[in-house]
């Protein structure tokens, strides 16, 4: 989790501490975890912004603001996916011709306060009841984060198109329809620059399911509705009432494929 | 289950060549996934595992499946860490 100073910007990251009696604490630092700093590179190379108010964004704004009284001077905490960018990273590295499907929840109910904040339930009686902070006995409780796709896709993509390191440098298994003996990097802007947006740049070696080394098709995002209208058989999940429990319900959760 | 029997009984040529592995990080689920699928598919694989100490390179082209994995999952009592993922992959050569 990490907040902004309202004077300078710069992100604080938080450290959650637990004393003898089991009670939680939390401070903040300048970012020192790897992780962190590299999932925000990332999100500002891929231009999105922090969730400041855009008032602040100005430096007068700023200054009238902070002399305010009693006016906070962290910004609202807000959940960072640095986990996400891990798996994404061990994605990329431990499985270079994967091809993802990943469904997941959009936003969620009675979420904490803070922005992309989770919802932490307990079950009572078999019925899930949400609290409103996320200092809880490790174990009892379920915490559950949103994702927000459209971020997710971007950093998926950018992960995926780093150019290859030497500790990387292992074969993948050539495809019997590759047609190119020449890395296909060296003549890749010959005939011309154009690459198209919906593809990534083709990796050698390795042909598109069409066989052509057209780079494969760049991942998208689907709402749970327009996935199943495009990949499922709807006739056989219809109710006889017409009802699609497939189209109908499901309303926060989306794929990325 | 599901996928593995719908794709025997529509698509028997791809079934011969489907590799079917599962990273999952709860021994108990570990070993009813065990129990369940690999009398019925014996080309289901079960690591049990984090996928965060995923430490072998997979060179072959294959699905990697992940439903409601990145929402994280109930706090280990031992560990705070946020997110106990399970993961497929699927491997259809």
């Amino acid at each position: 989790m990490i907040r902004y100073d309202y004077r300078s910007l710069e992100p604080y990251q938080a450290l959650i501490t637990v004393n003898a009696n089991g009670d939680y604490g939390i401070y903040y630092t300048r970012v020192t975890d790897s992780l962190i700093s590299s999932f925000l590179n990332l999100r500002r190379g891929l231009g999105h912004p922090p969730p400041l108010p855009s008032i602040l964004k100005s430096r007068s704004m700023r200054s009238i603001y902070n002399h305010l009284p009693f006016a906070p001077n962290l910004s609202t905490p807000e959940y960072i996916p640095t986990r996400l960018l891990s798996l994404l990273r061990t994605l990329r590295t431990h499985f270079p011709r994967h091809r993802l499907l990943l469904s997941d929840f959009s936003s969620l109910p009675d979420t904490i306060p803070g922005v992309n904040a989770p919802v932490v339930q307990a079950r009572v009686r078999g019925a899930a009841v949400a609290c409103s902070t996320l200092f809880v006995r490790p174990g009892l409780f379920d915490i559950f984060f949103p994702t927000h796709f459209g971020r997710l896709r971007d950093m998926y993509e950018h992960v995926l198109a780093q150019p290859r390191t030497t500790d990387d440098q292992l074969p993948v298994a050539l495809s019997p329809l590759a047609i190119s003996a020449s890395p296909l990097s060296v003549g890749a802007g010959f005939f011309s620059s154009y690459q198209p947006q919906n593809r990534r740049t083709p990796a050698d070696g390795v042909a598109s399911s069409s066989g052509l080394p057209v780079g494969e098709r760049k991942s998208n995002v689907f709402s749970h509705a327009e996935f199943m209208e495009t990949y499922a058989d709807l006739e056989s999940t219809c109710l006889q009432n017409g009802e699609n429990p497939l189209v109908d319900y499901y309303k926060n959760v989306k794929f990325l494929f | 289950m599901d996928i593995l029997d719908f794709i025997r009984g529509g698509y028997p040529e791809v079934y011969e060549r489907t590799h079917y592995n599962i990273v999952e990080i709860s021994g108990r689920l570990a070993k009813l996934q065990e129990k369940l699928l690999v009398p019925r598919h014996a080309c289901v694989s079960i690591t049990h595992k984090s996928i965060f100490h995923w430490d072998r390179r997979e060179p072959a082209p294959c699905f990697f499946l992940a439903m409601e994995v990145i929402v994280g999952r109930p706090f280990p009592p031992h560990s705070l860490d946020p997110f106990t993922p399970r993961r497929t992959t699927l491997h259809t050569t």
